[in-house]
């Protein structure tokens, strides 16, 4: 992403124009807005006039106009952002008070304006300014019969295609069926990691299974690829890794971030930092369950007593359209830095995130042990 | 496009009894049968079989015409009275909640065709609105209601038919939620009244049937044991055998040649490791056995638990090698894994074969040493009482089908402790429910699957439903391995389904069952009560885990810790607690991603046990205590 101009007051009140550049933006700024922003930008809109004899034409025409957003909509799969609100500023050809959906668009500018911009705001528009190159990282984990292919981008795991296909077991007397249901399967995957997976832009490929089906698939692939023209190079062949997975569920890819040889090739994305500290969290609660501890009211006990280490907290909960929610677990972030805390803001398009997630978005490592904790409530929204 | 279905209802010939006999051989020239069929699937003629194709026309001409008949008759009678089948509006106190004779004369076609099922639809929409709690309840009361208001039925179809249109616009695809159409679809199911069966629930048996599991540490010799036992049973000639010793000894794995009677996969076979369940039939003295090789690898674990859930008996190979009992039992080793995984699935009758003693020139120390630690393992740990050790050796053959002279040992050999094993009762005349654990043959019009009965009984012309995905079909054939047509709980069978099928709407993991108040919902919510075992993390709340149950392995969440429970006596430890810790017991909430076929423990016992994995280990295991619907 790229910034024109920031302007934010001292009282976070201010805007900031952008220009989306990659995919991966859009994520970004869905982060960044909320119901009650405005936006400014160009987009096209049809517009119906009705000259002095009566005719009545339809054109669209491109304006650009300010829109104080509603509701937010963000379709991951396609990178595409949607929002919808209340046109503010009044216009040639569009009403004051009518509605409009604003679609970002990549390589255009636009401008974002907020009552307040909160310290997470601003980290996560700086994140997403940082130029770093992206690495993106293609996985495959398979079982027989089921196989997702995944993008890993920094902020995000993208599942690009599922393939599920039953295949007929060995059977006493006849194993070809088993055979060829396995090699369709293979087909299968094979054609769909060509379609999504651009060899060029990856910086490397996991393939990830039990058994013997990453080498079979391996060796599919190859044979594929030579099939249609595009022989893998050996600078391409270079890319793929081949380790071990319990399952091809999508939550498989969690433990093949674990193991060490992917880390160390994957050693600075996000997804791999989170893990790590998602394992170690859950590590402490096995052996030291009176220093882990999840759900905000526990930890925001804990954080009274100044007494937090580390802080997990799951992205979505800022996306929260309650303001309060959201302003509660900003509080809780600034405090714990504010102590020399360390905070980890997970994406919940990544595995461990969807984990998170599930527990309450909210967990934290202490520094010394709190058996009292343990008495109070967890107390979450959707408890009783 | 007539002549793909003739050929398709071809399968007729394959369940002629006299095609299915009593021997392995004989079963699996079926499978080749199924195999040949699907591969000319697309020719268009082939000269040779001409006159056959011939007579297999006029066969099948007559029997689908009659199937359609029925299909005719049923609407035709059930349109005018959209409510319910004639029968109960006639006399709406005469609702037999179980399956007994009904006066009419309603053919034994309980489950309406698709035609009629949005007419069905209609009158129940009241119902839908109710949480599908009454589901479960008794199904007279509904019913009873139903047909007292009878005019605001009929104001009430005239709205649904306008829903039904738009539902039926957009049919829900296999795994859809439950969308209006569904609901209506399941209300229906549940609502239909079960017929009288046409013949007797019960088969004279000469034998009792035992389904028997081989499991153990990989290269314990699972396979090269079995396929040594069927070889001294003369199940498999010494022909085949010479030519698997003769192949393997030039691939360079002699020792593999037992083995590849049940490894028979070209991978499996290359790799000298069980993959998948091999399955194969003999009989002993007294008993009927249906064998499953399990797989010992702790990849292939998931494959291990399908044929378990099938197993009522088991036999757990010990490699006695120097070291390799020790890797095989310490941790990370399969055997105290795979002993636990068979207690958590419900077996409990267990004979453990000492394999290799020859390579340990037959000692008792080594047997007494092997069978001590096991012992108090399987005690103490797993809970298994009563259990016989036998000591053997696959690759030489002693013990097995004959006594071996043992200065130490003089007591029972393999095959005859196979033959005390005792079957368990399983209830036959309960609801149907069949597990599918593989699709072989899909078609758009007809599919064939394999699974076992968990209970009920199934016959020829039955209609039937398959769970999750509500599928109605009608069964074309149906046949155990001994080639009886008429299948009860515990048999393993092939079974033939007509209807319409997506594509992937059935698959490994589904269930059939019958309409009528006992027949299944599918549900992604379920209340289960597990124990814990040896875990480095804990179990915490939003863990994801792969769930398994019968033959069903899908992904799932625990999304409510609801409280632990002390072991011996079942009160109640802490409610709400933050984690579950290895060796507790605790009631959890699980939910799937999407609607699955299992039903409470006290239901189905086969269907109610469930499992659950975690990075390539077995983290708990327990029973669905309730099904928990959605609002």
């Amino acid at each position: 992403m790229k910034e024109i101009k920031r302007f934010i007051d001292r009282d976070g009140k201010g805007y900031a124009s952008l220009i989306a550049e990659e995919p991966e933006d859009m994520w970004h700024i869905y982060n960044l807005i909320r119901a009650g922003d405005v936006v400014k930008a160009s987009t096209s809109r049809k517009v119906v006039s009705e000259s002095s004899s009566g005719t009545v034409t339809n054109s669209r025409v491109f304006v650009k106009l300010a829109v104080k957003i509603e509701t937010i909509d963000f379709d991951p799969g396609a990178h595409e952002l949607h929002l919808k609100g209340k046109v503010i500023e009044e216009n040639d050809v569009v009403k004051l008070g009518s509605y409009h959906t604003i679609d970002i668009e990549p390589h255009r500018k636009f401008t974002m304006e907020k009552e307040e911009w909160d310290s997470i705001d601003l980290e996560r528009l700086d994140l997403a300014l940082n130029p770093a190159a992206t690495a993106d990282v293609a996985a495959v984990v398979l079982h027989e019969g089921l196989a997702n292919v995944c993008l890993i981008t920094p902020a995000m795991t993208l599942t690009r295609a599922k393939i599920d296909m039953t295949i007929p077991r060995k059977r006493k007397g006849f194993t070809s069926t088993h055979e060829k249901g396995l090699d369709k399967f293979y087909e299968a995957v094979c054609a769909a990691f060509m379609r999504h997976v651009d060899l060029q832009v990856v910086k490397c490929v996991v393939v990830a299974s039990r058994g013997f089906v990453k080498d079979a698939f391996f060796e599919h692939l190859q044979k594929y690829y030579e099939d249609n023209g595009k022989k893998l190079s050996a600078d391409q062949k270079a890319k793929f890794m081949l380790t071990h997975s319990s399952s091809g569920f999508k939550h498989a890819l969690k433990e093949v971030l674990e193991t060490p040889q992917v880390a160390a090739k994957l050693a600075d994305t996000k997804a791999q930092g989170e893990v790590k500290a998602l394992n170690q969290f859950l590590g402490l609660m096995s052996t030291d369950p009176d220093r882990a501890f999840y759900g905000y009211n526990h930890v925001n006990q804990a954080n009274n007593e100044l007494a937090i280490d580390t802080l997990l907290v799951a992205d979505s909960l800022f996306r929260s359209q309650d303001i309060n929610t959201r302003k509660k677990y900003v509080k809780l972030v600034e405090s714990v830095r504010e102590q020399n805390g360390k905070v980890l803001i997970f994406s919940s398009m990544h595995v461990s995130g969807e984990q998170l997630d599930q527990l309450t978005g909210c967990a934290a490592i202490l520094r010394y042990p709190m058996p009292d904790l343990d008495e109070v409530p967890i107390s979450d929204d959707e408890e009783q | 496009m007539s002549r793909r279905r003739i050929r398709n209802v071809n399968t007729d010939r394959e369940f002629d009894p006299v095609l299915i006999s009593r021997s392995v051989n004989k079963y699996s020239e079926l499978d080749d049968y199924y195999d040949d069929d699907y591969d000319d699937y697309e020719d268009e003629e082939e000269d040779s079989e001409g006159k056959y194709v011939n007579d297999q026309y006029t066969y099948n001409r007559n029997s689908l015409s009659a199937n359609y008949y029925t299909y005719l008759t049923d609407s035709g009678r059930n349109s005018p009275t959209p409510a319910a089948p004639p029968s109960t509006s006639q006399n709406p106190t005469y609702y037999p909640p179980v399956s007994t004779a009904t006066p009419t004369a309603a053919p034994p076609t309980s489950v309406p065709s698709p035609t009629i099922v949005r007419n069905m639809t209609a009158p129940l929409l009241q119902q839908v609105q109710k949480p599908p709690k009454n589901v479960n309840s008794r199904p007279s009361t509904p019913q009873m209601a139903n047909n007292l208001n009878t005019p605001k039925r009929v104001q009430q179809v005239k709205n649904l038919q306008t829903e039904s249109a738009t539902s039926s616009l957009s049919r829900p695809s296999s795994e859809v939620d439950l969308t209006a159409f569904r609901k209506n679809q399941l209300q229906t199911i549940v609502k239909a009244p079960s017929f009288a069966r046409k013949t007797p629930k019960s088969r004279a048996v000469d034998k009792q049937l035992i389904n028997l599991i081989v499991v153990g540490h990989v290269d314990a010799g699972k396979s090269t044991l079995m396929g040594h036992l069927l070889h001294d049973l003369d199940v498999i000639d010494s022909r085949t055998i010479d030519k698997f010793k003769h192949e393997a000894a030039r691939s360079g794995k002699a020792s593999f040649a037992y083995a590849w009677v049940l490894d028979e996969t070209e991978e499996e076979r290359q790799r000298g490791v069980t993959m998948d369940i091999g399955r194969t039939s003999f009989e002993t003295k007294n008993r009927r056995i249906v064998l499953l090789d399990a797989p010992g690898h702790k990849d292939f674990i998931s494959n291990m638990i399908t044929g378990s859930s099938q197993a009522d008996a088991a036999i757990l190979v010990i490699n006695a090698t120097t070291g390799e009992f020790e890797t095989g039992f310490e941790n990370g080793g399969q055997t105290k894994e795979h002993a636990l995984l068979l207690r958590s699935l419900g077996v409990t009758q267990l004979v453990v074969a000492v394999n290799k003693l020859d390579t340990v020139d037959w000692s008792f120390e080594r047997y007494e040493e092997i069978r001590n630690s096991l012992t108090v393992f399987l005690t103490r740990q797993a809970g298994f009482s009563k259990t016989k050790f036998v000591p053997v050796s696959g690759i030489t053959g002693e013990n097995l089908a004959k006594r071996m002279n043992l200065s130490w040992y003089d007591g029972p050999c393999l095959i005859e402790l196979i033959d005390s094993f005792v079957a368990p009762q399983p209830p036959s005349d309960g609801p149907l429910r069949i597990g599918v654990s593989d699709v072989l043959k899909v078609a758009s019009n007809q599919i064939v699957v394999s699974g076992k009965i968990e209970s009920g009984e199934v016959e020829k012309d039955d209609k039937v439903y398959v769970m999750p995905s509500v599928v109605s079909a009608t069964v074309k054939e149906c046949a155990n391995n001994d080639g009886s047509k008429h299948c009860f709980a515990g048999d393993y069978i092939l079974l033939t389904l007509q209807g319409v099928f997506e594509p992937d709407s059935i698959q490994t993991g589904s269930v059939v069952v019958r309409a009528g108040p006992d027949t299944l919902i599918p549900a992604k919510k379920f209340e289960v009560r597990l124990v814990v075992f040896d875990i480095a993390t804990p179990i915490i709340k939003g863990v994801k885990t792969e769930l398994y149950a019968h033959s069903l392995c899908v992904p799932c969440t625990f999304t409510k810790l609801i409280h632990t429970i002390n072991k011996s006596n079942g009160e109640v430890l802490k409610q709400r607690p933050r984690f579950i810790a290895k060796g507790t017991s605790a009631v959890v909430e699980i939910e799937t991603d999407h609607d699955i076929a299992i039903e409470p423990f006290t239901s189905c016992r086969a269907l109610g046990r469930v499992t659950f994995r975690s990075g390539g280990h077995t983290i708990a295991a327990g029973i669905v205590e309730r099904v928990i619907t959605p609002q």
